[in-house]
């Protein structure tokens, strides 16, 4: 899994990391620099600290190599910015709305939205669109772009693309709450024909099970009101309020990267999301369903992949 | 210019306060410009961001030099107020060196406009 500046996964990244080295490199050697013109100036000779001290050296020094230095990593950091800034037409546009804690991700040209996990096909231009339908939230995933704030009436955009398949984390970036420490989320970089495969299965309408168990957790779900929060594709549940389940038993984690995802931890969070994430927007169900019910809606839900 | 009673500190300061007009003016300039949708427009041909960004900075820069000019004659000619009164030579020479970090600061911060795209 990639959540690092320095281990990136596509040419904006890259650029970013290179730019990382480059500050972190050469204020690693000034500062080298100047500690060994301080031990000169303690201990040199009278020669050496007399011409340490001269009005000239400290001008040099003082003056000229700050100046010299900052305006060509100024110059060199926005040559970087408009570099970032450009693209290839006709991206893959991505739309993500950041909410009080997780991720609503939607792909306007498939016509379909998920959440809390963004898929990506390798070696394709991407733009993505982010705001907030509440607090603002930043987008971070560091191995991918830089910061991108999600503020609330405003879109904002970025380029880029993956290089390679992996995935990749993701953190919300600016204070947003309670649970903003729990607001993860992960990016699946995977090649054109598997993205496809994964488009298909979340378009694909989800039909009542016919398994016994299943169909009860069916159910449960629509009698319990989830779907009053949550829209499962195909069913007559389409809450926005929550993230959407369609596929939910294939994602890499549950409530944006707090639990990983098994029948346990589903339970655990149906019955009681308020001791997993309290303050988050889901109440708890522990008085709603019984034991069975529960186990029923979970499996239910793992079933969706 | 020395007024009796009046601190000579606003004269060393003057520079950083022409940065400061500046640094407030292109910002808001930028930022009405993105929020208006105005961001491609023209005048007079030229750009519109860029072509009021680079006025206001020849401005600042002009009277960055002025402040930086009067300091320096009156370095170089012996310092002696229009009352006869000698104003602290360090006091000058402040002004002086502030004129000059606030031209470099004005730079920095048009430098963008030329660079970076109005509103990415
Ligand atoms: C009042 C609205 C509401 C109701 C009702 C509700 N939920 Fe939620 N649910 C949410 C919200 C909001 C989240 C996101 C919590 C977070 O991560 O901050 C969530 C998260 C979840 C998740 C994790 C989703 C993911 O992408 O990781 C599951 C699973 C879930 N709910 C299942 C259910 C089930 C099953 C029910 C019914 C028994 C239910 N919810 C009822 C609002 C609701
Ligand atoms: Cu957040």
């Amino acid at each position: 899994m990639h959540h690092s500046v320095l281990s990136p996964m596509g040419p904006e990244a890259a650029r970013i990391a290179e730019l990382s080295w480059l500050l972190f490199l050469g204020g690693a050697a000034i500062f080298l620099l100047v500690m060994l013109l301080l031990a000169l100036a303690l201990g040199g000779g009278p020669g050496v600290r007399r011409r340490l001290g001269a009005r000239r050296a400290i001008l040099a020094g003082g003056v000229a190599f700050p100046v010299l230095v900052l305006s060509a990593l100024l110059v060199h950091t926005l040559g970087v910015a408009a570099a970032l800034g450009l693209g290839e037409p006709a991206p893959l546009r991505i739309e993500v709305t950041g909410r009080q804690y997780w991720w609503e991700v939607r792909y306007p040209d498939r016509e379909v939205v998920t959440a809390n996990e963004i898929h990506i096909p390798v070696g394709r231009a991407v733009e993505l669109l982010v705001d907030s339908g509440d607090v603002i939230h930043s987008f971070w995933v560091p191995s991918l772009h830089g910061k991108i704030d999600m503020i609330p009436g405003r879109v904002n955009r970025r380029r880029f693309s993956l290089d390679r398949p992996g995935v990749l984390r993701g953190q919300c970036a600016e204070f947003c709450g309670t649970q903003h420490a729990l607001m993860a989320f992960f990016v699946v970089a995977e090649e054109e024909a598997e993205f496809e495969r994964w488009l298909e299965r979340l378009r694909a309408p989800v039909a009542k099970p016919e398994e016994p168990f299943l169909a009860q957790g069916w159910q449960a779900f629509g009698q319990a009101g989830c779907g009053a929060c949550h829209a499962v594709r195909g069913t007559p549940w389409a809450g926005r309020s929550g993230p959407d389940l369609t596929l939910l038993g294939g994602r890499l984690s549950l409530a944006a990267g707090t639990l990983d995802n098994h029948l346990a931890t589903l339970a655990g969070w149906i019955a009681g999301p308020q001791d997993i994430k309290p303050g988050n927007r889901m109440p708890a169900f522990n008085t709603v369903l019984d034991g069975p019910e529960l186990r029923a809606v979970a499996a239910w839900l793992e079933s969706l992949r | 210019m020395q007024v009796a009673g009046f601190s000579p500190i606003p004269a060393a300061l003057a520079g950083l306060i022409v940065w400061a007009a500046h640094f407030g003016l292109i910002y808001g300039a930028n930022a009405v410009a993105c929020a208006r949708g105005l961001a491609g427009g023209r005048w007079l041909g030229l750009p519109l961001v860029p072509a009021l960004v680079l006025g206001l900075t020849a401005l600042a820069l002009l009277a960055v030099a002025v402040i930086g000019l009067r300091a320096w004659q009156r370095l170089e000619g012996g310092l002696s107020g229009q009352e006869g009164e000698n104003e602290p030579r360090f006091m000058v020479w402040l002004t002086l060196a502030i004129a000059l970090l606030s031209a470099l600061a004005i730079l920095w911060e048009a430098l963008p406009v030329l660079l970076v795209p109005a509103c990415a």
